[in-house]
């Protein structure tokens, strides 16, 4: 479930407690996920779909939540 | 202009109206700012804040934090301003160090109700061009944070010349996202409000979609960045940057070196850009100053010549040494530490440079060890200190170019575990003075006198590793 693996992902790559996390946490609300992060945390999901974002769809990506999404509009055909 | 406090009230008579400052929830005019400004202060000297004290500032880049380091100003008080993220510990050495009167935070509720209140008038404190203005504390070579001190006349002097050298006017609009409790991106607020133009901040780069918007929507002439940030917008988000950024007059790129080749691709990116770069530090702000885009390729590894007033020069060693208006006279609170760097009137900066024939000046070197993680200074020995703390970790050593690294003897019968170690370091240390990656090693290469040699720790052999 891409929900559950994007969460896995954020906690891992962010070193936060899985009570911090949220879908609607955003990059520079902790400390833990700044710009830096950022960046590793979007190679992290790329690496682990399979996926390359779209540089346009990548640069507006500033949540849990938008990761989510923009997985999904990555690997599933639109209906 | 005499006093940095001259500066917001010369403006709003020339432009009240005219926006100053604004981040992303809220934005100023010249008018509105003194006013704000004036607020603050007169809070301030109704705590009990008197001319001279000290006034800590640990906000995130906002219009807050520049209200309060004016208002700390036109209290004639010394601010003191902090990185939000702050540990509680280096807190409480500038704390310890320093004793500020307060330390003011926006969420502190007097805070937000001072800066409510309109119609104030700021106190009247008589303040002269040599009395502090600010202390910056930056990271020394033990770990400690020491308070540079920065008069009013030495920022104005740094002031003047950057504005004349970048060429600032009351149209130009910049967006600020480096952190204002430094002096590379204070200095840019400074100087786009003493030529009446206009800038935005926020923290940092994280949400770099809003920042890149911004400065297309918002018709942002300037960018001041670090080539840390600079590498991240062009390989990871190339086409939207050049977009997004086609529009600027100039970036300045400094806190770290950026390399010529970089350099390059950025002005085959966005060639009508001015791109400059320059050298200074806390206690020497901008010493020199270039601009690769008028200079050329052959400058790409220059940081330019002295700015007007300042002089360079290189010691026997290959030191160089900075004398001048911009130059601190020292540490706040540490004689013995300012007698080190500044002898004769001239810091020492522990750089390693050469200066060609048309005295321009090229940095070599570090002598120190210290490793800078786009412009933020970490020091080997405090993370080994935090590594040494954990049950797991027998002997450890740091070091590292543009990244922290870590390398880690284990205790008997301990197992190597990154993870683990990286949650240890984040519980004690800030951000970026955590380890990006950890090396088991045998042993960690020594001199004679049991400081870790770090070149080497660089350069392992093949079966140094555990």
């Amino acid at each position: 479930m891409i929900e559950e693996e994007i969460k896995q992902l954020v906690i891992a790559q962010l070193n936060i407690e899985p009570e911090q996390y949220s879908e609607d946490l955003m990059a520079g609300d902790i400390p833990e996920w700044d710009s830096l992060a950022h960046v590793n945390l979007l190679m992290a999901v790329e690496k682990r779909f399979n996926i390359v974002f779209d540089v346009g769809d990548a640069i507006d990506i500033e949540s849990a939540g938008d990761l989510i999404d923009a997985v999904k509009g990555s690997t599933q055909p639109p209906s | 202009m005499q006093l940095l406090t001259d500066i917001l009230p010369a403006q709003a008579a020339i432009r009240p109206e005219a926006e100053a400052v604004c981040d992303p929830n809220e934005s100023l005019s010249y008018a509105a700012l003194l006013e704000r400004v004036n607020a603050v202060a007169f809070g301030l000297h109704g705590a009990g804040v008197e001319p001279g004290d000290r006034v800590a500032i640990v906000m995130p880049n906002s219009v807050d934090f520049i209200v309060a380091h004016f208002g700390v100003l036109a209290a004639g008080a010394v601010s003191v301003p902090c990185e939000p993220g702050v540990s509680d510990a280096t807190l409480a050495s500038i704390v310890a160090s320093c004793s500020p009167k307060l330390v003011l935070r926006n969420s502190d509720d007097v805070f937000k109700k001072w800066i409510q209140v309109g119609g104030c008038e700021a106190p009247k404190v008589e303040r002269s061009p040599t009395d502090l203005a600010a202390l910056m504390y930056t990271t020394g070579t033990t770990g400690t944070p020491k308070g540079v001190m920065l008069t009013h006349a030495n920022v104005l002097a740094a002031l003047r010349n950057i504005c004349a050298f970048i060429g600032y006017t009351e149209a130009d609009r910049e967006v600020v996202v480096l952190p204002l409790s430094h002096n590379f991106g204070l200095g840019h607020v400074y100087c786009n409000l003493m030529s009446g133009g206009a800038v935005y901040t926020e923290p940092g780069l994280t949400r770099v979609g809003r920042v890149l918007r911004k400065i297309r929507d918002w018709g942002a002439t300037g960018f001041p960045g670090t080539p840390l940030g600079c590498v991240m917008l062009m390989d990871r988000y190339g086409e939207v940057f050049r977009e997004r950024c086609a529009g600027l007059r100039f970036m300045v790129v400094n806190s770290a070196p950026l390399p010529p080749k970089r350099a390059k691709q950025l002005r085959e990116m966005l060639p009508d850009l001015d791109l400059m770069v320059y050298y200074g530090l806390t206690e020497a702000s901008r010493s020199s100053f270039i601009s690769l885009t008028r200079e050329g390729p052959e400058c790409y590894d220059s940081v330019g010549p002295a700015m007007d007033g300042v002089c360079i020069e290189i010691s026997d060693t290959g030191e160089v040494l900075v004398s001048g208006p911009t130059v601190t006279f020292g540490y706040w609170g540490e004689p013995e530490r300012t007698a080190e760097v500044i002898r004769n009137g001239k810091l020492h900066t522990g750089d390693l440079g050469e200066l060609d024939a048309r005295g321009y000046l090229r940095i070599t070197g570090r002598i120190k060890d210290v490793v800078n993680v786009g412009g933020y200074k970490v020091v080997p020995e405090e993370v080994e200190r935090v590594l040494l703390t954990h049950a797991s970790v027998a002997d450890a050593g740091v070091a590292g170019v543009d990244r922290v690294e870590a390398f880690v003897v284990l205790a008997d019968g301990a197992e190597f575990d990154e993870a683990e170690l990286s949650r240890h370091c984040f519980a004690q240390l800030e951000n970026y003075k955590v380890p990006t990656r950890y090396h088991c090693v045998e042993a960690i290469p020594r001199t004679d006198t049991g400081k870790p040699r770090r070149a080497a720790l660089l350069k392992p052999s093949e079966d140094s590793s555990c």
